[in-house]
């Protein structure tokens, strides 16, 4: 009589483990693995955002004898021929006027974005650094073909 | 006895926890799929916009040809005035109600200078924007041959 009843507690102990594990399992997949980040919509949006402000920032038409931003970077990275009508070189007037932009756009929208331009050789032309340090990133690139060898222009829109 | 009600007692309390905590876990879910709906109507939105001959750049050298991510500013110009004059309600709430739904096309300009145009508005009344979604775009101005930074924000409300 006494072993059944030590039987059937120990039966009502398993019970009570498999609960508490299965409400466990509960936990860690809907709370725990619940990684926004990871979501593919959000993936999307921010490659889109990355691709389309490198795009619509190259063809932008500046104040600087109405060069494009494109024509700028090639100059900033080659010879440096232009001079703006204020007197500022191409690469300043490629400062001014990014930094304008990602100020009424990426800092106003309070994303984290990097925004560099460099050569294949190492030289940094422009660097706007929002991101934390080891945070994930959606990135692109658009390549600029220059007296000098090839630009890379790089947005990462960081989470 | 006593240990008997014990023991239930503990069960009824784990299965209760476990029911709240799998209703909590599902009303998430479906709050989280409704936002997900109106997120996926603005994005479509935002494609439709993108995509409207009304606003879209054609290359100069030919019509036929169109100019990615880019918006003409003197079409931009038109629309709006068009579809804000009150004489052509009816196009708006029936040929882009359709398109569009309930929501707001907005578009900024940021450089060289600020200009701001609302292209398409229809919400009802107290209803809050649930979704929005911000697309870079390229003005360009045809008298002075030049490409604009701008901004296009589709808002959809429920």
């Amino acid at each position: 009589m006494i072993g059944k009843k030590s039987q059937a507690e120990i039966v009502g102990l398993v019970i009570i483990v498999l609960l508490i594990t299965v409400g466990l399992l509960f936990f860690v997949k809907f709370v725990v693995l619940n990684d926004s980040d990871s979501d593919p919509k959000k993936n999307y949006v921010d490659s889109e955002l990355a691709s389309n402000m490198i795009n619509v920032l190259l063809k932008t038409t500046t104040d600087c004898k109405k060069s494009s931003m494109t024509e700028l970077f090639q100059d900033c990275a080659g010879f440096q021929r232009i001079e703006c009508n204020d007197g500022m070189d191409s690469c300043s007037k490629i400062q001014q006027v990014s930094r304008n932009i990602f100020n009424n756009t990426l800092d106003e929208w309070k994303k984290q974005y990097n925004f560099k331009a460099y050569t294949v050789g190492g030289d940094t032309i422009e660097n706007i650094d929002r991101c934390r340090p080891r945070s994930d990133r959606v990135s692109k690139t658009y390549p600029i073909p220059t007296d000098r060898g090839t630009l890379f222009i790089t947005l990462d829109i960081c989470s | 006895m006593f240990e008997t009600i014990a023991v239930l007692l503990i069960f009824f309390v784990l299965i209760g926890f476990g029911l709240i905590f799998y209703a909590r876990v599902a009303n998430t879910s479906v709050s989280d799929a409704s936002k997900e709906q109106f997120q996926l109507k603005a994005i479509q939105t935002a494609q439709l916009v993108s995509f409207l001959p009304e606003l879209q750049c054609t290359s100069s050298t030919s019509a036929n040809i169109v100019v990615d991510d880019c918006f003409d500013v003197l079409k931009v110009e038109a629309l709006s005035s068009i579809l804000n004059d009150s004489s052509n309600q009816k196009i708006k709430n029936e040929y882009y109600f359709d398109s569009f739904g309930f929501s707001k096309i907005h578009i900024k300009k940021i450089y060289p200078s600020v200009s701001e145009w609302t292209i398409y508005e229809r919400t009802k009344t107290n209803s809050r924007a649930l979704s929005s979604i911000k697309v870079p775009v390229s003005l360009y101005d045809a008298v002075s041959n030049s490409y604009g930074f701008g901004v296009l924000t589709v808002e959809v409300y429920d």
